[in-house]
């Protein structure tokens, strides 16, 4: 049994999972470990490109392949399914860790497991948020106090390469949900937790991964129908909480699917989601327009 | 999977400041399927030194070995370093290094345990006259085992293992001597009460940090009983002290030595 499988989904995007393997190749952590990839129907030029990186790599890849495209959610689960390790970290395409990430997560497990919790635990990171072209951003994550309210408020960010945790904690929370092609990770985030499990931070505060981050390609429309669908399946944690805090909900999905719109020159859309967002709170919207100064 | 456990890691080497690939070639440890396991989830408790922690119960045995299993590169070596006195200390370092031991070879990831008894820095005859010194005083470590070939520890079999200038890499000695001179300071500062020099063991270790990030290191012709000497209060322990780093000896001197959710992912 390898230690960690480094779980990498790929579409099309060998030079991002070669910038991603170049990250896991210089991990301080020098544990036994494999970086499984699924690749989820890419071109034939890309695959073989993929399949020669991973061939140069001074990791163990393993590389399988959907036989057709199935969607993000479908491949995760694939990589789910084979992953080997008694620990799994996963890791996009695209985006990089920092050479202490897995140190530092490991020694965080640990140091959890010392306090005798019979909680499942998942360790996150802090991280770097870059937009193309853009320079790094560090970003923090909110452990403390109630992580189910702090998903759905963006403060503990749903995404899934900051994680390690043990594989059988990755399944015991289920399968990806095929319906979601977007916002699979706040999904599977939330269930999580709702079943008692914890994040935990390393000691070390500071960024151990950084986000590429592009909205091009990824519509307002798809990202809202996730997040409907989401507040839908876990509606009744969200009726635990107070009318206004679902009501802000709301105003931050759609603020949130206007920047999706916006970057994809839908005008119309754009337009009309902040429009969505100014009736569910026209107070903080106002608030934000200022402070952003019009900019999404 | 063979782990190594070394003794007087911490206090010669401090691998937690000091590349592993640094001192690793001078224990003879140098393999590209090495680590150290730093352990750092542990720092801070005791018993068995800021590499193992406090211990004392067979959990945390467990969990430290555990660690040190998922620590093991394939088929490679993982290194753990404890303080000496972890193994060395009259009651509670014995028991629980035993324990250690004993649940290592439990293991079915284990392979192979050695250990080593003891890292012997020979430096230079004063200095490492004065550390010995220091550290029996403190009650810190027994002798040294007069045959150390057949030394065994918890039925583990041990070495000592001699590091000195011609065995290190030209780095590796440099910095060793700057943990060595580190390991010293820190030493004394142990061994002074409130109104010594150092005021108190924390503030010693301040300023042994200090003095060592600022290049002064103990001379090398300090005897141990001029230290000592120094440790009174209102000593001039700076006398004692040289800048900057010093060269290496030749061989033949050698002595014995409010959140958003606008980042919530899509």
């Amino acid at each position: 049994m390898t230690t960690l499988s480094v779980l990498v989904p790929h579409m099309n995007d060998p030079r991002g999972f070669e910038l991603s393997l170049r990250s896991v190749e210089a991990q301080t952590w020098k544990g036994d470990r494999e970086v499984l990839v699924v690749d989820d129907g890419s071109t034939a030029s890309a695959f073989q490109k993929l399949c020669e990186i991973a061939e140069a790599s001074s990791e163990r890849v393993r590389v399988l392949q959907n036989p057709e495209n199935r969607g993000r959610p479908f491949t995760r689960n694939a990589l789910l399914d084979a992953a080997d390790g008694k620990y799994s970290a996963w890791l996009d395409a695209g985006d990089e860790w920092y050479p202490e990430k897995l140190q530092q997560q490991f020694d965080a497990l640990y140091r959890t497991w010392t306090k005798n919790t019979k909680q499942p635990v998942w360790c996150t990171t802090n991280y770097d948020w870059q937009w193309e072209g853009g320079r790094k951003r560090p970003r923090e994550q909110a452990v403390d106090g109630n992580q189910v309210s702090n998903l759905l408020t963006g403060k503990l960010a749903a995404y899934l390469w900051t994680l390690l945790g043990t594989t059988q904690s990755f399944r015991d929370v289920g399968r990806f949900d095929l319906r979601l092609t977007r916002l699979q990770d706040l999904d599977f985030f939330l269930r999580f937790t709702e079943k008692g499990g914890r994040l935990v931070l390393p000691d070390d505060q500071a960024p151990l991964c950084v986000y590429h981050k592009s909205d091009i390609g990824r519509r307002g429309e798809e990202v809202l129908a996730c997040f409907e669908y989401i507040y839908e399946k876990h509606a009744a944690v969200l009726m635990r909480y107070s009318r206004k805090f679902r009501r802000n909900r709301r105003f931050e999905m759609y603020y949130h699917v206007a920047r999706f719109a916006k970057n994809n020159d839908d005008v119309p859309r754009t337009a009309g989601y902040l429009a969505a967002a100014a009736a569910h709170n026209p107070f903080i919207f106002a608030k934000r327009m200022v402070k952003n100064r019009g900019k999404l | 999977m063979k782990i190594e456990i070394v003794s007087g890691f911490a206090e010669y080497l401090r691998p937690t400041t000091v590349d592993p690939t640094l001192y690793l070639p001078a224990l003879g440890l140098e393999n590209e399927t090495t680590v150290v396991a730093h352990a750092r989830w542990l720092q801070g408790e005791s018993a068995l030194g800021e590499h193992a922690g406090t211990l004392t119960s067979s959990r945390r045995v467990r969990l430290l070995v555990e660690y040190l299993a998922d620590c093991a590169p394939r088929h490679g070596t993982v290194v753990l370093g404890l303080r000496a006195e972890s193994i060395t200390a009259p009651v509670d370092g014995g028991r629980a290094f035993a324990e250690l031991v004993d649940t290592i070879r439990r293991t079915r990831f284990v392979a192979e345990v050695e250990s080593v008894s003891r890292v012997h820095l020979r430096l230079n005859g004063n200095t490492d006259r004065v550390l010995d010194s220091l550290a029996e005083k403190l009650d810190m470590k027994r002798p040294r085992p007069s045959e150390p070939d057949r030394v065994a520890l918890a039925g583990c079999p041990a070495r000592i293992v001699d590091i000195d200038g011609q065995t290190s890499t030209e780095d590796a000695y440099d910095a060793m001597v700057r943990n060595y001179s580190f390991s010293v300071l820190t030493l004394a500062s142990a061994l002074v009460d409130r109104k010594g020099v150092f005021g108190s063991e924390q503030r010693g270790r301040l300023i042994a940090e200090h003095l060592v990030r600022s290049e002064f290191l103990i001379r090398p012709d300090v005897t141990a009983e001029a230290f000592e000497a120094e440790l009174e209060p209102g000593a001039k322990l700076y006398e004692l002290l040289t800048t900057p780093v010093p060269t290496r000896e030749p061989a033949s001197a050698e002595s014995d030595d409010s959140g958003t959710s606008s980042e919530l992912c899509a």
